[in-house]
Formats: structure tokens, C-alpha cells, sequence
């Protein structure tokens, strides 16, 4: 049902008609199952709107892992990169392991409904929220938008002759100008030179005396010649705003045309030039003004899709135990789609002439695996007091920013001794967490995007909490 | 660029009427340099200024201008009212009445006719102004409103056309009148140009066949050197490439679609670029003319004209200071030594042989295949100065000279222009020295000192052209 915006200010379209130039902006990327009665079903949580969700969240994957930034539509790039599933039978499964394989990997909340709902699932108003986060990633409106005007952009303006046409003809008065120029230096040369040759010096000193004379002359009369050309000059600028003021060429305020006007007046196949590319900015401009629009009025619909899930009582589901969750990852590395590592390679070669990715991503995958494997096994209570300082620094040998961290650590850089065990979890997880954040850092700076999307469920504040506090630690969350 | 035309006198006013019939007459269409349409009925307009202080012959030639057949298929101009000033009497071939009368009661009336016209002007080049020497409008008063031109246009260029007496005599005082004006056209005017009667009425007898030449024959003699010089040209170089195949003159003047314009020559600006390549040094203004061919109108369709032979006696005429095409000294050679060595000059008093020389000069071609006309021979060394460097300019136009196919005028800074002067400056001490005909300049407010300083200044332009 369209609801119209009740911000009349902001004159803001329908929510179908937002939808409608969503799903729009959405067919030229290959999204082409949605339509805006699939939505507003899904926001109702019919089932029947799950399999065209799901087909829009696998197009919008496979767009983002095609051409991350490119404004150009796409074809189902992700059937090409399946090396183990028939590409011509994509079957429903595939898509939601797809779409939830890379969800994750992208940092979607993983405590998120949409984990757990198969393809034909009748929570279809779950699908919504990754559908609007994966918009939001690939930047769908932002290019939509600059393929939309791509065709309308403005030309360059043509840039009008510097002076009217009258008077265009001062370059050829420049060139003269510039002949008359060199012509009296060579005159000047001729004469120094015509009275040089003169072996008396009585007759050098008269024909110099003669020749500046001359030159006084000559000075004189292009001075009066200018005064003349200047004269004149004034009075064609005097004549013409007298013949502006009887023709009464007035514009639409009513005053007269400066001489500007007329001289852009007078070059009327630039004015229509520079016309057509202000058309063409102002074409741009209402397409940028619609897609603002319509942008901020599906957001508006999101957020009321959000209020009426939690209205009704919908949650995310518990956050999973560790096992749990390994079992989840584990699942998903056992699909035949490409392993998390080995995307993770893909990515980090993908990404060489980007970032300063090691020679042997396998060392980069080494080192990442032992982390997290010297992390798990501090999370096993029977290490918190004994093998901490041995594990710690297996931990945070190898990067100097966490090592600087540990040094400056109230503790001096030795291994916490706290009066009491809760002064020692603490002060072990802040180590950890701080080891964390400088390892987070560290392969940032190295593996940008991939490694940074893989690691970040590891260093999310729950994920910690959850994973590594001792479960019989008398504090409790 | 549009030049006003200031005519003085009885002199100046038929000597312009006649100009402004030759540059109607010489070109396609009316020079807008000269010509202008009046706005409201679409009629053209001379640039011209009349001054007399007597409105006979002013009212004549209008009279003359509006009566006159249409010529080539256009349409008679006519002189603007706006622009006549005339007085109730003349001024009695007395220079002093002129300068000191005529002048200072008529100056508002003819500043304001001046200035009608130079407003009609969208690019003012200056003035050209056409007096006669020997009397009192054009002499007198034509001095006096040169100065009083330059201090209300001081940045404006100013072009004496005038008309030097029969030595003879005219005017029993013409020599004072005309050391007078010369001095005063001297201090306050760009150019002088100095057009001898007695050469006019010579060639009209010699070479023209007109035993008895009316007025109006040496007007339009007069003004065809002029002429020539004012009408559009284009700067070219002096060595130019190489001819084309010469092909023969065209009468029709459909050669002249090979255009200048086309070509991307600078076209010459009158009266700028004329005084700024003839008289450019302070001391030397005195100009003259000499124009090719001199051959009488029912000859034309019989004569053979060739640039060379025409070149050949402009030439001649250059070295000489002569102005007919006949009777030349061919005698009469340039030094072989370099100049300085053998100066031998048309001033100097003890060498018979006379070579005139120039500071510079301009040489103008009109007619087919005039751009590529080797004209080096005017640019020899031994006819200028020492310290002269590049004295010769040559514009031409494709164009034909009115009834000339092929015409030449050549406007030379030499030593023949004050030859005259330095005649008259001889006859003129002697008259001063009995004090000949004074009181009538004295009565009108003029004073001795006045006649020494223009005697002096006559002096020092004679001496300063001696030593070229």
C-alpha cells in the first residue's frame, strides 16, 4: 500500500514510486526478479516473496564481486566463477548458501534471522534487512545514478571569444602589433648601426643628433595615431549603448543589455551551445534531485520495516556458542564453493598491486590461523593462570605495534599479576582485546579489504566477550 | 578613418571642389574616408569644411556640386550647410587681416563647423587643409585656424595643401604672405605640401595641350597627385618576387580582383602613416609631388603605358626636382662616390650640378600589377641623407587611377619643395628692407618682430634642407 510521506516540504514520492525507481535502477545490474509488488510483500511477510529476495540479494553479491565500483551492469558473473556447481542449474540451495557465505564474509550482523531461513521461508520481511544493507554496500543508488546521467552530462561550456567580433580582429592587430614591434627594433638596429659606420666623429655625433630627432618624430606620431585609435574606440562604446538604448533591447527585468549581452548575443551558435549543455546540467540535476528523493524515501521505508518486525516481536536469534558457531563456519567451508581461505587468497591476489600483500599468502594465512588458534586456546579456562604469559607472547611476538602496546601496559610489559583473579581476566583481556585491535591493524594495513572483512567478526567487542571469557569467572556480563 | 577636408579661401574651396570630384570620380565607389551619407535622406556627403570669408565662390561651387551629372551611376554628392562659414568681406590679400581679423572673430563659428564634421567621423585621422599662399582667407586666416586646430585637436594629424603664387606675381605682397604662412604651417602643421603654380600652368601648356588653362584645368591638375595618394592603398616592400606573366593591362579594371585585402597587406592610413613615413624628423615638412602620367585626355586611348617607362622619368624627375615628364636634364646623375664623400646637393651654391635630394619619401602605384614592380631605383642611397635609414615606402593598389591605367605619384621630403621658399625668402628681404607694403600689415595689430621670426624661421628650413 503507498504512503505518502507526510514531510510536504520535501515534496518526497510515493514509497511505491520509490520502489518502482528502485527496482528500476536495479534491472540494467542484473537484478531483474524484483519488483516493487515483491517488496512491499516481503514487508508483509508473505512467502511467496522469499525466492525473488533471495534471486536480488545473489544478483546484488555476484554485481559486487564482478565490479565492485563499476556503474555498468552485470551479468550473473558468479555462475562463471563457480568452478564445481553446474552453471546452468542453479539450484535454490546454492543461492542461499552463496548469499549467506558472503553476507558473513562481508560483515553482515551474524546474529542475523537470515542465516538461518531457507529459500522458500515465509520470513521473508527478514530478508529485507540484508537486501537494504546489500544496497547500501554496493552503492546501488549512487550508481544507478551515474549511469543515468552518464549520457546527459553536460558538455564543456564553448568559452566565448574574449572580445566582440569587431574586435576580434585584434589578433590579427596583435600580430600587428607585433611586426610593427619587431620592424622598429630592427629600424632602431639600422640606424645605430648606419651611424656607427661613419668614421668621423663629427659626422657620427650630426647623424645621431639627426637620427633621434627622427625617432622623436616618429614617437610622436604614433602617439597621436594611438590617441586617435582610442578616441575612437570610446566613441563606438558611447554609440553603441546609445543604439542599445533606442532599440530598447530590454530582458525580462527590464534593463537594457550590456555590452556583454550583446557580445554574447552576437555569437548566437555559442549561446545555443552553452543553452543545450545548461539544459543538460539541469536534466542532471533533476536526476540527481529524484534519485536523493527516492533514496531517502525507501531508507524511510526500511526503518518502518524494522519497527514493524521488532513490533512484532521478531528478534535476532541468540548469539551462537563458540561451537556453534564453528560447526556454522565449518558448514560453509565444507559447501563446494570456493573455502573462506582460499577466498581469501583469491582476494589478497586479486588485490597485489594494491596492497603490499606478502609474496606467500600462505605465511599471511599461516600466521592468521595460529593467531586465532593460540586465541582459542587462551579462552580455555585452565590456561588463565599458568600458561597466559607463555601463550601471550605466542600471540603478539610477531608485531612490534603490539609488542610497543605490551610495554606501555600499566603492568611494564610483564605478564599481569593481579592481587585477584578478576584484576587478571581483566587485565588479560585488555591485553587480549588491545593484541587483537593491533593484530586487526596490522593485517589491515596488509590485506585491506579481505582480510580486514575476515577478521572483523573476531574483533567485535561480543565476539571476545563470548569466546574468551573463562566460564567460571565469577564477573559476569 | 575619416579625414575632414578644410577648405580656404578661393583657392582652397575650387581646389577642393575639384579633389572631391577626383575621388568621387577615381574610385568605384565614394572613399569613406572623404565621403559619408547623410542619415536622413541617404545622400552622400563630402568631409569638407568651407571657409571664405567672402560667399561667392563658396555658394558657387555648391551650386556647382548639386547641378553635377551623376558620374559612373552613382549618385551626385553635395556639400553639408552645416559645414560652410563665409563672411560679408574679404580679406584684400592682406595676411594680417586675415590672421589678426578674419580669424579671431570667425574662430567659434568655424571650430563648430570643424568639430560638426570630425563627430561625423567614426575614426578621426585629421585634417587635410587646401589654402592658397598668396592672399589673405587662405594665407592668413588659414594660419591662423592651423593653430587654432592643433590646440583644440592637438593629437590630431594636420596635411597643408598649398598653393604657391606665380612668381611672377599675383599678389604684389605674395612674398610676404607666403614667408608668413609658411612659418606659421611650419611650427603648427604635421605635413606641407607645396604646389607651385607656375609648374601647373607649365605642364598644362606643355604636356596637356591647354594653351590657355582655366582655373579649373590646373584644379583638377592639381588634385591629381593628391588624388592618388589619398585613395585606398596597400603597403608593399620594396623588392617584391618574382612577376607573373605579364599579361596586358586591363581598361576594365578586372584585374583589380586580385585584391590587396585578399593578400593580407596592411592597408595605408591616410594622413597617419602618410606623415609618419614622410615627416617624421621636426625639422622637415615641406613636401612635394610629382605624378606620372602627364598625358592629355584624348591621348590616352593611344598611349602604351608600361611601368618601366613610367618609373623610368618619375625617376628622372625625383633626381632633377623637376615636375614635367619632358624636358628633363638627363644630364643629371647620382655621384658615383658614396654620398658623404661627394655631397652634391640642389642647395649647394657652388655646384652647377643638382642632384635633389630627400629626406624620404612615398611612392604610391596604381594599376595592374603594381605590386610587383621593381622600384629599387628610388631607394638609392645617394638620394637621401647619411643618417637616413630605409628613407623609401611604396603602397600600391591594383586598382586603376580613374581614366590611368597605370599611374604613379611619388610625395617626396626633398629639397625642391622649398625652393620655392628660398625664392621667395630672397625677394621678401628686399622688400622688407625698404620696408615695402608694411603699414598694411602693421595697421591690423601685427608687429615687425612678427616678420623677423617668420623671416628667420623661412631661413632655417632653407639651411636645414641645404644640408642634406
Amino acid at each position: 500500500m503507498a504512503r505518502r510521506n507526510k514531510d510536504s516540504s520535501d515534496c518526497l514520492p510515493t514509497i511505491s514510486e520509490s520502489l518502482t525507481y528502485l527496482c528500476t535502477i536495479l534491472s540494467p545490474f542484473g537484478v531483474t526478479q524484483l519488483s516493487p509488488r515483491n517488496l512491499l510483500s516481503a514487508a508483509a511477510n508473505e512467502p511467496s516473496a522469499s525466492p525473488s529476495i533471495w534471486s536480488a540479494l545473489h544478483q546484488l553479491i555476484c554485481l559486487q564481486l564482478a565490479s565492485p565500483s563499476s556503474s555498468k551492469p552485470v551479468a550473473n558473473v558468479l555462475l562463471c566463477r563457480l568452478q564445481e556447481v553446474d552453471r546452468d542449474h542453479l539450484r535454490p540451495h546454492d543461492v542461499t548458501v552463496i548469499v549467506k557465505f558472503y553476507l558473513s564474509l562481508w560483515g553482515f550482523p551474524f546474529n542475523s534471522r537470515v542465516f538461518s531461513l531457507c529459500y522458500d521461508t515465509g520470513e521473508s520481511q527478514n530478508l529485507l534487512l540484508p537486501l537494504a544493507w546489500l544496497i547500501s554496500r554496493c552503492d546501488i543508488f549512487k550508481r544507478a545514478l551515474d549511469a543515468r546521467i552518464e549520457n546527459l552530462s553536460p558538455r564543456s561550456f564553448k568559452v566565448f571569444p574574449f572580445a566582440a567580433a569587431d574586435v576580434s580582429k585584434t589578433m590579427v592587430a596583435a600580430e600587428r602589433a607585433r611586426q610593427a614591434r619587431t620592424k622598429s627594433e630592427i629600424y632602431i638596429q639600422k640606424l645605430v648601426a648606419t651611424s656607427s659606420s661613419l668614421p668621423d666623429i663629427g659626422l657620427r655625433a650630426k647623424a645621431r643628433s639627426q637620427q633621434t630627432l627622427m625617432l622623436y618624430g616618429r614617437v610622436r606620431m604614433a602617439l597621436m595615431a594611438l590617441h586617435s585609435s582610442v578616441s575612437a574606440r570610446a566613441k563606438f562604446i558611447h554609440k553603441l549603448n546609445h543604439m542599445q538604448r533606442e532599440l530598447k533591447i530590454k530582458d525580462q527585468d527590464g534593463h537594457a543589455f550590456s555590452q556583454l549581452d550583446v557580445h554574447i548575443l552576437e555569437h548566437k551558435e555559442i549561446l545555443d551551445k552553452d543553452f543545450e549543455a545548461l539544459q543538460a546540467g539541469t536534466h542532471v540535476g533533476k536526476e540527481v534531485e529524484m534519485c536523493e528523493l527516492h533514496e531517502k524515501t525507501f531508507w524511510q521505508w526500511m526503518v518502518s520495516v524494522v519497527v514493524s518486525r521488532e513490533s512484532q516481536g521478531c528478534s535476532d536469534q541468540e548469539i551462537p556458542t563458540h561451537p556453534e558457531r564453528l560447526k556454522v563456519l565449518s558448514e560453509f567451508c565444507t559447501t563446494s564453493i570456493i573455502p573462506v581461505v582460499e577466498q581469501l587468497k583469491h582476494y589478497a591476489v586479486a588485490q597485489e598491486n594494491l596492497v603490499r600483500v606478502p609474496r606467500d599468502p600462505k605465511s599471511m594465512e599461516i600466521q592468521v590461523d595460529s593467531q586465532m588458534l593460540n586465541l582459542e586456546q587462551l579462552s580455555v579456562p585452565v590456561m588463565v593462570k599458568q600458561e597466559v604469559p607463555t601463550f601471550l607472547p605466542k600471540v603478539l611476538f610477531p608485531l612490534h605495534e603490539v609488542k610497543f602496546t605490551l610495554e606501555s601496559a600499566p603492568t611494564g610489559g610483564l605478564p599481569p599479576t593481579a592481587d585477584s583473579d578478576a584484576e587478571s581476566i581483566v587485565e588479560r583481556l585488555k591485553l587480549i582485546a588491545t593484541a587483537l585491535v593491533q593484530v586487526h591493524a596490522k593485517i589491515r594495513s596488509r590485506n585491506r579489504i579481505c582480510l580486514e572483512e575476515a577478521m572483523s567478526k573476531y574483533t567485535t567487542q561480543d565476539y571476545v566477550l563470548h569466546n574468551f571469557w573463562p566460564e567460571d569467572s565469577f564477573i559476569h556480563r | 578613418m575619416g579625414v575632414v577636408v578644410v577648405q580656404l579661401g578661393q583657392g582652397g574651396n575650387q581646389m577642393g571642389y575639384a579633389l572631391f570630384r577626383c575621388l568621387a570620380s577615381a574610385s568605384d565607389s565614394f572613399p569613406d574616408q572623404f565621403f559619408r551619407s547623410s542619415d536622413k535622406k541617404g545622400k552622400t556627403k563630402a568631409r569638407a569644411v568651407l571657409i571664405d570669408m567672402e560667399p561667392k565662390v563658396i555658394h558657387g561651387i555648391i551650386g556647382r556640386a548639386k547641378s553635377a551629372p551623376a558620374q559612373n551611376n552613382r549618385a551626385v554628392w553635395t556639400y553639408d550647410a552645416r559645414g560652410v562659414v563665409t563672411g560679408d568681406s574679404g580679406s584684400g590679400n592682406n595676411w594680417a587681416c586675415g590672421y589678426y581679423d578674419h580669424g579671431p572673430y570667425n574662430l567659434n563659428s568655424m571650430l563648430k563647423a570643424v568639430r560638426t564634421e570630425v563627430e561625423q567621423c567614426d575614426v578621426f585621422g585629421g585634417f587635410i587643409i587646401l589654402q592658397s599662399m598668396a592672399g589673405g582667407t587662405g594665407a592668413g586666416l588659414g594660419a591662423y585656424l592651423v593653430e587654432a586646430l592643433k590646440d583644440e585637436f592637438p593629437s590630431s594629424f594636420i596635411l597643408c595643401y598649398c598653393i604657391w603664387p606665380y612668381e611672377s606675381g599675383e599678389v604684389i605682397v605674395q612674398n610676404y604672405n607666403v614667408v608668413l604662412t609658411l612659418s606659421h604651417l611650419q611650427s603648427f602643421a604635421d605635413g606641407i605640401i607645396i604646389l607651385q603654380n607656375e609648374q601647373l600652368s607649365t605642364i598644362c601648356r606643355t604636356l596637356l595641350s591647354i594653351q590657355r588653362p582655366s582655373f579649373d584645368d590646373l584644379n583638377e591638375l592639381a588634385v591629381q597627385g593628391l588624388g592618388c595618394i589619398l585613395l585606398p592603398s596597400y603597403w608593399r616592400a620594396i623588392e617584391t618576387s618574382t612577376r607573373p606573366v605579364s599579361r596586358a593591362a586591363s581598361k576594365g579594371g578586372s584585374e583589380s580582383k586580385l585584391s590587396n585585402e585578399n593578400s593580407g597587406q596592411s592597408r595605408v592610413r591616410i594622413l597617419s602613416d602618410l606623415l609618419s613615413s614622410l615627416c617624421f624628423h621636426p625639422g622637415y615638412k615641406v613636401l612635394t609631388l610629382r605624378f606620372t602620367p602627364q598625358v592629355p585626355a584624348q591621348s590616352l586611348a593611344f598611349t602604351n603605358f608600361t611601368w618601366d617607362a613610367q618609373l623610368k622619368y618619375l625617376r628622372q624627375m625625383f633626381i632633377t626636382g623637376a615636375h614635367k615628364e619632358l624636358e628633363m636634364d638627363w644630364n643629371i646623375q647620382l655621384p658615383r662616390s658614396a654620398v658623404h664623400d661627394n655631397k652634391q646637393g640642389m642647395l649647394s651654391p657652388a655646384v652647377p650640378c643638382l642632384v635633389n635630394r630627400s629626406v624620404a619619401s612615398l611612392l604610391i602605384l596604381r594599376g595592374n600589377e603594381s605590386e610587383y614592380v621593381d622600384v629599387s631605383g628610388f631607394a638609392d642611397d645617394r638620394l637621401y641623407p647619411i643618417w637616413q635609414v630605409d628613407p623609401l615606402s611604396v603602397a600600391s593598389s591594383s586598382s586603376m587611377y580613374g581614366r590611368y591605367e597605370l599611374a604613379t605619384c611619388l610625395i617626396s621630403n626633398c629639397q625642391s619643395s622649398v625652393l620655392p621658399a628660398s625664392r621667395a625668402l630672397t625677394k621678401g628681404y628686399n622688400m622688407l628692407a625698404s620696408r615695402a607694403y608694411l603699414h598694411q600689415y602693421f595697421e591690423h595689430g601685427m608687429e615687425h618682430a612678427s616678420f623677423d621670426s617668420a623671416f628667420a624661421s623661412i631661413e632655417d628650413i632653407v639651411c636645414r634642407y641645404s644640408t642634406l
